[in-house]
Parts: structure tokens; C-alpha cells; sequence
């Protein structure tokens, strides 16, 4: 009997049956899927194999499963995210193979159910790490940490990519030789709002490279405009970790970039000015001391004073500095601090302090932080310790600690345990209105908190978790399940029954014996 | 086939030296004669033809061999007794094609004179005309699933071999031709992997009802055409994580044709009287069987939560066939 034959040797094999003509059987390759990635409609898997975007959505009882073309033969995706919003899906098609010669890498960007032709730009390197603008306005590639299936590469190079349009730029970092590390967008605070600052009264929308003992400043707003390294290894002596940019006001007209090292008790701080020329902007480096390790910080306004709030975590302690002046004042917490946010309160706000494994949780109203009998700490035990804290909205922390649950209100200071008799990631966990929406990877129970009445209700799934996810479109509470061909438990948040729920399978290989 | 053959049976009993005695030299012509060549004794020889032969037996005997020959001569009726010398007449009562040429063998002379003749071995049983049959048998098959689908269930291959048995009953329409109806079971299998996820397996049982016109070319050989039809029950697993499985039904239709070889009754035992034969049969036609959706069963515990079936896609299991079967006939 003869081998495999292809196809092509098979012309009549209609006719001959007994010839042993044998086409490739369309279905002996691995089905390559990567993912899932979600979207506010759809769960997202990339099919590799197939050069495809499958976008799985819960429909009711039904579970629609539309494919979209991502690439061709020639290409693979390299990586796919979603965007800050989940109403879009990113994917970078690289070429397939180093032989592939004449194939540009691209991005897609795809609508979050997939219906909906998808944009693709041009963006010319595999880059390998993406970030994204909070403003909702743009992408940003960059060769991370990762390795580059390249034999050579320009590690400074970095595309913007305009995701309100179909424009993408290339451009290489002008810095001092370091490996860029992370991307961040200092200014902008608030999702989906564009947060440029006044630089001499023009608009900047300003993104900070961070690299090896430097920051590179660009404005994403005019990439072509000169770029701002400032060294920070020899004259200053720390690699930057993270950035916090103050734009201008009355207090302090200038924006400020301020620049956290890893360790350290000082905090660079950029004032960003503009060239003489009026061309572009330029940034003066200057250093404030903040005690003895600065762990995080956040900027704050009072009345008069420009502060920034510094966590000295080696004496527990928040470390407020005028920044016009660097003058300010500590005010001791009782207990271990490494991280801080601000929250609004009645007439001002309020810093709230912990620090991972630690038991408590500080927080400070600021409304008279100046005046020092006003500075009155308070703690709320965490008894089990912090493994991990969530802020669920303004007022609601979520904590996880072994196999409970904190459920902290800020405003009447009170700490719920819930038990479980497994522990739950309070990563793994949604907020729907009052209710929150629990499930963790390698439990087979979802639960619900009704957070008004502190009622908890669980519902036992026939399958351990793989991810969970909510999705706001359909409104439904999606689980994976560990498969290769799709498996998962779509939930109604409302009403978490398995009554009510309905198991999905094998839909990464819907109609594959349809296959030409 | 369906000409009267007439035979003459020489059924003289041998003879013997006592009886060799009186015989007269024989003229040039007896010679030959008395070798009892069934050619020379056909029923257009003449009565003086014959006659050296016939009175070759006995010379005391001459009247009644004269009578008799005159009677064979003038009438060559079958209608005479049979007796030493006498001409049968044999065809058949009914046309079969392919029968075997019958030849009865003639009683030996009934001269009062003549010593008791040895017995003979008794008569053939007439062949008896072929009305109906029935035949019982296995088969192989081999079918080539034309859907490419059907390489999830078989990696290597797209034919699938078939295995059945079937009975069939045929009637005689008259002349060559026969028309039967049969049913048989007929079942198929694969197995094989999708996307390297899940391994697959299929069986379907087939129940079928066949209706065949036959033409028997010369007996032992029948040329014929057949349709199958019936319904189709598919079973199908896909073992993986999850697993699921479904069962369902379809129809096949076949359109088959093809010879049928067989033993024809000369050659089996008892010849005639044989009522039993077997043969081997070769197909080749087209299945066909509307596309299945197959669509999947969760396996699940017991109370599992409400599973949606998976839908892998449509499956159509058609294309050529082939089939070598053996059947035993009886008739």
C-alpha cells in the first residue's frame, strides 16, 4: 500500500478507490490557542494554528463563537491584550519563520466581540511588551524584558500607536544606552480622560521611558519634537521604578515629574520647563529627601502647600514634603506601611496606608494635615494579615488573607471576614453594583457578596477554575476551564445557580470537521 | 440451451465370450457403429444405420430388433418405451439456462433369451428447473469517504473497511433474469484524533433492505445491479478534556452492481439433485449517506450543570464502495 500521498499525486483518486491515494489529513496538526484575554463582550482565545482571533460570547443560553482573521499563513501572533477599557483587542502578528523575508510585523486591533473589521498598523519590529495610555488614546511598543526572536534588534526602538486612528510611529529613544524597563504616562490619572499638562503653555501629553539609571521624556503629542534623557545613574545615583507627574497650578505653577528609585530615601524630582527656544521642553532634576526608603507616594494639595506624600517603609511612617520649599514634616504610623492611595472624604480627603503581610490597615485624614494635633492615624485590624488588598470603589476594600475574605468599609470603618473554606484571590473578583463577584483559579465554587447586606452565596461549579471573568456587555460571569478545545461556565451574577448556568465546550473547535 | 438434444444411450450390456460366438462377421460398416459413438446414433441416422448395431446383440432376436428399429425410424417418439436401442427424447419441461445436458441411460435388452444383465446405477433425478434462491453470506467492504471530515475519525486514511451479512431471497422473472430482495446488517468503524485535542471514534450499524435484479449470464456466473437502503445508526466519542460523545441517525442508499460467481450444479454433488451451492461476489457502487451534525454530549457526573452540546461540524459519510462477499445459495 503506498504511503501518504498529497494531494496534488491524487488527481483521480474519485475514480480510484483502491489506489490508496491519501490528501494530508486536515486535522493532525496541534491546535495551537493561546489566551484567554477579556473583553467587556467576549472571551478571546488566539487560535495560532489558524492565524485567527476567536471571540466566544455568551448569548443567552447560547454561546455565539465568531473567528477573526488575524495575519496569515506567513505570520503568528506573538501576543494579544486587551485595552484599558476592554473594548478593543491588540495582537501583534511577527512573521513565522526567520525565512519569511518580505512579512512587516503588525498590529491588529480588533473590536471587542470581533465584529467589526479590524485596523492594522504598521509597526515594523516584534516588539515585545505593550503599554497602555490610561487616557484610552494610545499604545505603546517596546522590547521588554523578554526575549526577542531576533538576531538583531534595536532595543531603544518603540512604536505610538494612535488607537483613536490608524497611525502608527516608529521611534528611537535618544537616551544614554539603557535597557528600557517600563513605559508609564505619568499625568494621566483618571481613565479614559486625555490629562495633558501646560509645559510654558503649550499642551504636553508626556509618556516617561524608564531604562537603566535614566528617563527619556516624549511628548506622544508631537513624537518628532526633541526628546528629554535625563541621567539619573551618576549624578544621582538610583534606577528610577516609577513616575508621578504634577501637573501646574497656583501652588506650583511648573509641572513636576517626580521619580521613585527601587531604595532609596530620595525622590527625584523633574521640573518641566519649556526650551528657550519655545521649540519643545526640557526637564531641571532635582532631589528631595523622604526619609529613609521611599516604598510609594502620591502628590496632595492642601490649601496652600503642594505636598507629596512619601511611605518611608523603614519607619512606617508618611513622609509629607512641600515640594516648593522640600520642608515638611512625618507623621508616624502605628503600624507597617509600604503602600498608599488617596480616597475622598467628606471635606477632603483621606490617605489610606498598609503594607503587604502586614495586619493593618492606616489611614490619615488630611483635611488639616498641617496642623499637627489634627494628624490622628487610625488602624483597622486585618487579623489574618494582607496577602492581597483591592479597592473595590472609593469607600470598599477587598482584602485577601488565607482563606478569607476582608470586606473593609472605609467610611464606618468595618472589617467583615468571610470564611471560605478554600482561600479566594480578591484578584479574581468583579464589583457589580453592591454585589461582589468572586472566583478563583483552582476552586470549583463562584460567589457572590451582596456587600450592603454582607451576605455571602456560593455555587458550586463541576469544574475547577482556569479564569474568571465578568463580562459587562452580555452581563454575565464567564469561567474557563482548563481544556485545549474550550471549556466554560457561563454564571448570571444575578442569581449564581446551577439552575440558572449553562456549561460550553469544544467551541474552539466549532465546525472543524467543516474544514476545507 | 433450450434445443432437444437427443442422445442415444447404448446400453447394451457388454458382451461376453459365449454370447460373442454366434455372432456373423460384421459388415465394414458395423464396425465403427458398434462402438456406440452417441454421434452416430443421433436421431437423424437411419434405421440402416442403426440396425447393424441392433442386430449385432442377438441374431435370434432379429424380428424384435427389426420391429424396434422400425419403431425408433419412423417416429423417434419419445413416447416409446425404452428399451435396447432406443432414442430418448430430452428436453427439459421448462427452459433452464445452463442446465446440464441430460442423458438418461437406456434399460438393458429384454430378451427373454438373453441372461440377466448386471444392474445398472440408478437414474439421475431430472435437473430441476431454478425458480428461486436464497442466499446467506458475509462480506468486506471498503468505502471511500469522499468528505474530508472523515479523516478526524481516520488519520491515515480515507477508506474505511466494512464488514456485513446479509440473506437474500431471488425469483425467477423469466428467461435469464431474477429479482431479489434481501436485508442485511453492515457495520464500519474508525477511529482517530482532532487537532491532536481529542481522539475520536465512530461506529455506525447499518440496517439495510436490498432489492437486486440479476442476470445469469451462463449458470455460475451472474451479472447484477442492487439498491441498499435503511437507517444509519452513528455512535461517535471524542475523549479528551472534556469529554462527549452522541449518537444519531441517518439513512444510506447504495447503488451497487456487479458479478456473482458461483458452483454450478454440474459440478456439485448429486449434480441435479443439489440443492445447495456457494459463491463469491464483487460490488462496486456509490453510498451515499446525508451529512450527519455532529454535535456532542458533555460527559458529566450525575446533576452536572446544564451543558450546551459542542457542534464540531458536519460529517458526510458517502463516496465509492467496494465489497467481495460469500454466500452459501440454497435452491
Amino acid at each position: 500500500m503506498p504511503a501518504q500521498f498529497s494531494s496534488k499525486h491524487c488527481l483521480f483518486w474519485s475514480l480510484a478507490p483502491l489506489l490508496g491515494c491519501t490528501p494530508e489529513s486536515p486535522y493532525e496538526a496541534l491546535l495551537e490557542v493561546t489566551g484567554p484575554v477579556a473583553t467587556a463582550d467576549a472571551v478571546v482565545w488566539i487560535d495560532r494554528g489558524r492565524h485567527e482571533a476567536v471571540f466566544v460570547r455568551p448569548e443567552g443560553d447560547a454561546l455565539q463563537v465568531r473567528r477573526v482573521a488575524v495575519g496569515d499563513e506567513r505570520t503568528t501572533v506573538a501576543w494579544a491584550a486587551a485595552t484599558f477599557d476592554r473594548r478593543s483587542i491588540l495582537a501583534l502578528t511577527t512573521p513565522a519563520s526567520a525565512k519569511e523575508e518580505d512579512v512587516d510585523e503588525q498590529l491588529y486591533r480588533l473590536p471587542g466581540d470581533g465584529d467589526g473589521e479590524p485596523v492594522i498598523y504598521d509597526v515594523r519590529a516584534p516588539f515585545t511588551a505593550l503599554a497602555l495610555s490610561p487616557d484610552l488614546r494610545r499604545a505603546v511598543l517596546y522590547f521588554g524584558a523578554g526575549a526577542v526572536d531576533e538576531q538583531l534588534h534595536n532595543a531603544n526602538q518603540i512604536a505610538f500607536v494612535d488607537l483613536t486612528g490608524d497611525e502608527a510611529v516608529n521611534v528611537t529613544l535618544n537616551g544614554f544606552g539603557g535597557a528600557l524597563r517600563s513605559v508609564e504616562f505619568p499625568g494621566q490619572a483618571a481613565l479614559g480622560e486625555p490629562s495633558p499638562v501646560l509645559v510654558g503653555g503649550v499642551q504636553r501629553d508626556i509618556a516617561a521611558f524608564l531604562a537603566t539609571s535614566e528617563v527619556v521624556l516624549i511628548d506622544m503629542d508631537d513624537p518628532a519634537l526633541d526628546q528629554v534623557a535625563v541621567p539619573l545613574g551618576d549624578d544621582v545615583g538610583f534606577n528610577p521604578v516609577t513616575t508621578l507627574l504634577r501637573p501646574g497650578d497656583p501652588l506650583y505653577a511648573d509641572p513636576a515629574l517626580f521619580v521613585r528609585p527601587g531604595a532609596g530615601g530620595e525622590v527625584g524630582m523633574l521640573t518641566l520647563l519649556p526650551e528657550a527656544d519655545g521649540t519643545g521642553f526640557t526637564a531641571q532634576i532635582g532631589l528631595i529627601p523622604v526619609g529613609e526608603d521611599a516604598s510609594d507616594f502620591v502628590t496632595f494639595e492642601s490649601a496652600t502647600v503642594p505636598y507629596l506624600i512619601t511611605v518611608d517603609a523603614s519607619t512606617d511612617a508618611l513622609i509629607f514634603t512641600d515640594i516648593r520649599t522640600q520642608g515638611g514634616f512625618a507623621v508616624p504610623l502605628e503600624a507597617q506601611v509600604r503602600q498608599i492611595f488617596l480616597r475622598e472624604i467628606v471635606g477632603g480627603r483621606q490617605a489610606v496606608a498598609w503594607a503587604p503581610g502586614g495586619a493593618t490597615i492606616s489611614t490619615l485624614d488630611l483635611v488639616d494635615v498641617e496642623d499637627s494635633l489634627a494628624r490622628k492615624p487610625r488602624t483597622l485590624g486585618v487579623e489574618d494579615g494582607i496577602d492581597e488588598l483591592v479597592r473595590l470603589d472609593n469607600d470598599r476594600l477587598l482584602i485577601g488573607s488565607g482563606a478569607r475574605l476582608y470586606v473593609i468599609d472605609l467610611p464606618s470603618e468595618q472589617v467583615t471576614p468571610l470564611s471560605s473554606r478554600s482561600p479566594y484571590d480578591p484578584l479574581d473578583s468583579a464589583l457589580l453594583g453592591d454585589r461582589l463577584l468572586l472566583g478563583t483559579a483552582g476552586q470549583t465554587w463562584v460567589s457572590t457578596v451582596d456587600l450592603a447586606a454582607l451576605s455571602p452565596e456560593s455555587m458550586l461549579l463541576d469544574a475547577a477554575i482556569e479564569r474568571f471573568y465578568y463580562l459587562p456587555g452580555p452581563q454575565r460571569i464567564v469561567v474557563t476551564h482548563a481544556s485545549a478545545a474550550g471549556h466554560l461556565t457561563v454564571v448570571d451574577p444575578a442569581e449564581p445557580r446551577r439552575s440558572t448556568s449553562r456549561i460550553h465546550w469544544g467551541f474552539l473547535l466549532e465546525g472543524a470537521l467543516d474544514r476545507e | 440451451m433450450n434445443t432437444t438434444l437427443l442422445i442415444v444411450a447404448l446400453a447394451a450390456p457388454p458382451l461376453t465370450s459365449r454370447e460373442a460366438a454366434p455372432v456373423e462377421p460384421l459388415s465394414p460398416l458395423s464396425g465403427p457403429t458398434s462402438t456406440s459413438s452417441p454421434s452416430t446414433s443421433s436421431s437423424t441416422s437411419s434405421s440402416s444405420t442403426s440396425a447393424p448395431a441392433t442386430a449385432s446383440s442377438s441374431s435370434t432376436a432379429s424380428s424384435a430388433t427389426s420391429q424396434t428399429t422400425s419403431s425408433s425410424t419412423t417416429s423417434t417418439s419419445s413416447t416409446s418405451p425404452p428399451s435396447a436401442g432406443s432414442v430418448e427424447a430430452a428436453a427439459p419441461p421448462e427452459a433452464d439456462p445452463g442446465a446440464p445436458v441430460r442423458s438418461t441411460p437406456a434399460s438393458p435388452p429384454t430378451t427373454s433369451e438373453a441372461p440377466a444383465a448386471p444392474p445398472l446405477p440408478p437414474p439421475e433425478p431430472p435437473i430441476r428447473p431454478l425458480r428461486w434462491r436464497l442466499d446467506l453470506g458475509p462480506g468486506v467492504g471498503l468505502a471511500l469517504h469522499l468528505d474530508p471530515a472523515w479523516r478526524a475519525f481516520d488519520p491515515d486514511d480515507r477508506r474505511v473497511a466494512a464488514v456485513d451479512i446479509g440473506l437474500r431471497g431471488d425469483l425467477r422473472l423469466g428467461g435469464r433474469a431474477f429479482l431479489g430482495v434481501g436485508a442485511a446488517y453492515r457495520q464500519f468503524s474508525g477511529r482517530g484524533d482532532l487537532d491532536q485535542v481529542y481522539s475520536t471514534r465512530l461506529l455506525a450499524r447499518e440496517a439495510l433492505v436490498a432489492l437486486r435484479v440479476s442476470a445469469v449470464m451462463v449458470e455460475g456466473v451472474d451479472l447484477f445491479g442492487q439498491v441498499d437502503g435503511g437507517p444509519s445508526f452513528v455512535d461517535f466519542q471524542l475523549t479528551g478534556s472534556p469529554s462527549g460523545g452522541g449518537k444519531t441517525i441517518t439513512g444510506v442508499v447504495d447503488g451497487l452492481g456487479g458479478v456473482a460467481l458461483y458452483l454450478p450444479r454440474r459440478w456439485l454433488p448429486r449434480r441435479g439433485a443439489s440443492r445447495v451451492s456457494a459463491g463469491v461476489e464483487v460490488i462496486a457502487g456509490y453510498s451515499f449517506r446525508p451529512a450527519i451534525d455532529v454535535d456532542a454530549a458533555l460527559q458529566a457526573d450525575e446533576e452536572p450543570i446544564e451543558a450546551a452540546p459542542a457542534h464540531f461540524g458536519d460529517l458526510a459519510m458517502r463516496g465509492f464502495v467496494t465489497r467481495i462477499g460469500i454466500f452459501l445459495r440454497v435452491f
